[in-house]
């Protein structure tokens, strides 16, 4: 349904460009649970922005990116074509729920507000009802009383429910979330998986946007994991937690307490170049505990394995079979 | 852990009450008629040891207590009652200057590094701070211990002419871990060190906190919402809930067979290891914690808890009672001296373990009824 092919993203600095997202292919098939991994600085939320070409300025596209969606191509639509597509299509689900609502509109303002702004139903009458009616289905208790709250009178795991109610409104194909339980309670981020996993079905899917392993297993079945503006691996979830083949998907497994238990935690050395600052070659090859010589001068492209899992190493059989382009 | 170790710290039915809308403060609260709103119990009534050279992980949800305990053992705010005693020697009686100055051996770590360091200071300056503040050092012998700490805390002393907006997150934690192992500390409080922070950075950070606190014979108090993380450092492990100690015992008993409804339903909601481990289908955490200016009557967890009892849940506060396994659990389905009720046993099927009778029947035949117990415990 999604298809993205040679995304690049760039935002020009004073110390030269940098390339957020460099050359990023992907697809997620109608109904499908994605995840992007990655750690901050990554250019996974840049990923999901530039879907919905949200991109803010002075970031830019590069002109021979491809999103595709639905088989049209979204980086040649205008404006107002777009706004068609983001809510009513693909739906943004926001990091952080405080700042993403209006403290000075009810949440039932606000949901309407959404629904008006994308058409959806025609009077206001029946957009408040079906307001009401997502509130209920997030789980928040007395919907009818709730809706005319303010965010401030909500919790933090509220909040968050209201931002997926206003992503669930208009009916989307796919909901991009980008980190929707940081900062939340575990108990809260239990509820809110459980929400996610209830509200995505056969027809809406779900692109989740994590720093970390800890939601992965629980939502998702396919993954990526992005390392500094690149994919290094693309793999269906269980065999990527059963047998990660690029290093550095290794490397921060380990690193996840709730995964390692009991043994001592991985330590990665060194940090994530970020900026334009990048080293030649593999980008990870600098904190690589296998990286040979090789790893400095050649960029592994992502290369497919026999089971259909892609993965960007020198390192991996895959990478015999079909050497990368020079 | 090493059990025979003496407590340097302990705290003694600690409480931090913070007045709302009564009539001799808060005029907004009135105009608004908030008036009859009682106060906020954040920690109500905390009692427990922090042994030497231990990690005491505290865990709990937003709004539990966890933060407001942290603060008040250091009296950075003031304790409504209660008290604390460092080495033998009761910290909420001492006058303000004496406090200032045991303050050298009990450091604290806030969450958020960015704004607990001043953007205006290098970071030779911030390091340079608590060591002028308390030590008359030459300035060779000063520059020498700012690089030994920045040493200590795995960061290269070139940062030193940096201002913290110029670091990472996870090296401006590091600063603050330095400042705060800057005059070799007894105990440190970690109020979520880790919390917004990458994976990568966080497992690095911890591995830092782990090696400073065997290096210098730290007691470390670690405040988190993350069970994994707490799991993962924690020699003992404390689980707060609106303000009480649910249970509190060693680390690994405590997440390897949680015993209070509470723990059971936080361990409930780690997320899972990998995507094909089965998890229990229990009962999914409901609703929200209660405000804490409004509790619950009896025990505090009533209202949510799957396991509730009956009447005696609503009615009475249940005392803290130690079982076999040395931890203290929170709940009317313990009693003194029991055994740990195996993970698999569902609670509230349970029945009072000595005795054999069901924990709701009282009648007179089936021994003494979980009231009774009660009732028993809050005499003794």
């Amino acid at each position: 349904m999604l298809e993205v092919r040679n995304l690049t993203t760039e935002f020009p600095t004073e110390d030269g460009v940098v390339t957020a997202v460099d050359d990023v292919s992907f697809d997620i098939d109608r109904g499908e649970r994605t995840a992007i991994v990655g750690e901050s600085g990554a250019g996974k939320s840049v990923t999901g922005l530039s879907i919905l070409q949200l991109v803010e300025s002075p970031g830019v596209v590069a002109p021979d990116s491809s999103v595709r969606w639905k088989g049209e191509e979204l980086l040649d639509k205008t404006e107002a074509e777009m706004t068609e597509i983001r809510g009513n299509e693909i739906a943004w689900v926001p990091q952080d729920p405080l700042s993403s609502l209006n403290p000075m509109k009810t949440v039932g303002e606000q949901l309407v507000e959404t629904m008006r702004h994308h058409e959806y139903e025609l009077i206001d009458r029946e957009r408040y009802q079906r307001a009401a009616e997502l509130l209920e289905d997030v789980g928040i208790p007395d919907p009818h009383d709730r809706i005319h709250d303010y965010p401030h009178e909500y919790s933090g795991g509220m909040r968050q429910r209201v931002l997926i109610a206003m992503a669930l409104s208009c009916d989307p194909d796919l909901i991009i979330a980008d980190e929707p339980t940081t900062a939340l309670d575990v108990l809260t981020q239990s509820q809110i998986v459980d929400l996610l996993l209830r509200v995505t079905s056969e027809d809406t899917g779900l692109m989740l946007i994590t720093h970390g392993f800890g939601l992965v297993a629980e939502l998702c079945r396919t993954v990526m994991v992005m390392y500094a503006g690149e994919v290094v691996e693309n793999s269906d979830v269980v065999s990527l937690f059963d047998d990660p083949l690029h290093p550095y998907t290794q490397e921060l497994l380990e690193c996840s307490p709730h995964i390692v238990q009991g043994s001592g935690l991985n330590t990665i050395p060194g940090s994530m170049p970020i900026g334009s600052d990048r080293p030649s070659g593999c980008r990870f090859h600098p904190r690589c505990p296998e990286a040979i010589d090789d790893c400095s001068q050649v960029d592994p492209e992502l290369a497919r394995t026999d089971d259909g899992r892609d993965v960007a190493c020198l390192l991996s059989d895959a990478h015999e079979a079909t050497p990368p382009r020079q | 852990m090493s059990d025979s170790s003496a407590p340097v710290l302990e705290v003694r039915d600690l409480k931090k009450h913070f007045s709302t809308g009564s009539a001799t403060t808060g005029l907004l609260s009135r105009l608004l008629g908030d008036s009859n709103a009682g106060p906020v119990k954040a920690v109500d009534g905390v009692s427990f040891d922090l042994l030497e050279n231990e990690t005491l992980g505290v865990v709990g949800e937003s709004g539990c207590g966890k933060s407001t305990m942290g603060k008040s053992i250091l009296r950075l705010i003031e304790p409504t009652s209660g008290e604390v005693r460092y080495d033998g020697e009761s910290l909420t009686e001492l006058p303000d200057r004496e406090m200032r100055d045991r303050r050298q051996n009990l450091q604290l770590i806030f969450q958020d590094p960015g704004s607990s360091l001043n953007p205006r200071m290098k970071v030779k300056h911030l390091l340079r701070e608590p060591l002028t503040n308390f030590r008359s050092l030459s300035r060779e012998e000063l520059d020498r211990q700012i690089d030994e700490l920045l040493g200590q805390v795995d960061l290269p002393t070139t940062v030193k002419d940096r201002y913290p907006h110029e670091l990472s997150g996870g090296q401006q934690q590091r600063v603050v871990i330095a400042r705060a192992i800057a005059l070799d500390p007894e105990v440190i409080v970690a109020d979520e060190p880790v919390t917004g922070l990458d994976v990568s950075v966080q497992s690095n950070i911890l591995a830092t906190l782990a090696d400073i606190q065997k290096e210098l014979d730290l007691s470390l108090l670690f405040i988190a919402h993350d069970l994994a993380v707490i799991r993962h450092i924690s020699d003992r492990v404390m689980v707060l809930y609106l303000g009480h100690v649910a249970e509190l015992g060693d680390s690994e008993a405590v997440f390897s067979n949680p015993q209070h409804p509470y723990t059971r339903m936080l361990k409930q909601s780690i997320p899972r290891s990998h995507p094909e481990q089965s998890k229990d289908e229990v009962e999914a955490a409901t609703g929200e914690p209660p405000s804490p200016s409004n509790p619950p009557s009896g025990c505090p967890f009533h209202p949510r808890c799957p396991a509730h009892i009956g009447d005696v849940c609503e009615e009475e506060y249940p005392e803290a009672v130690e079982l076999t396994d040395g931890r203290t659990v929170a709940c009317h389905h313990f009693e003194a001296g029991d055994e740990p009720v195996p993970e698999d046993v569902d609670l509230s099927a349970e029945e009072t373990a000595a005795d054999g009778g069901p924990a709701v029947d009282s009648s007179a035949d089936s021994g003494p009824s979980v009231a009774d117990v009660a009732e028993g415990n809050a005499d003794g």
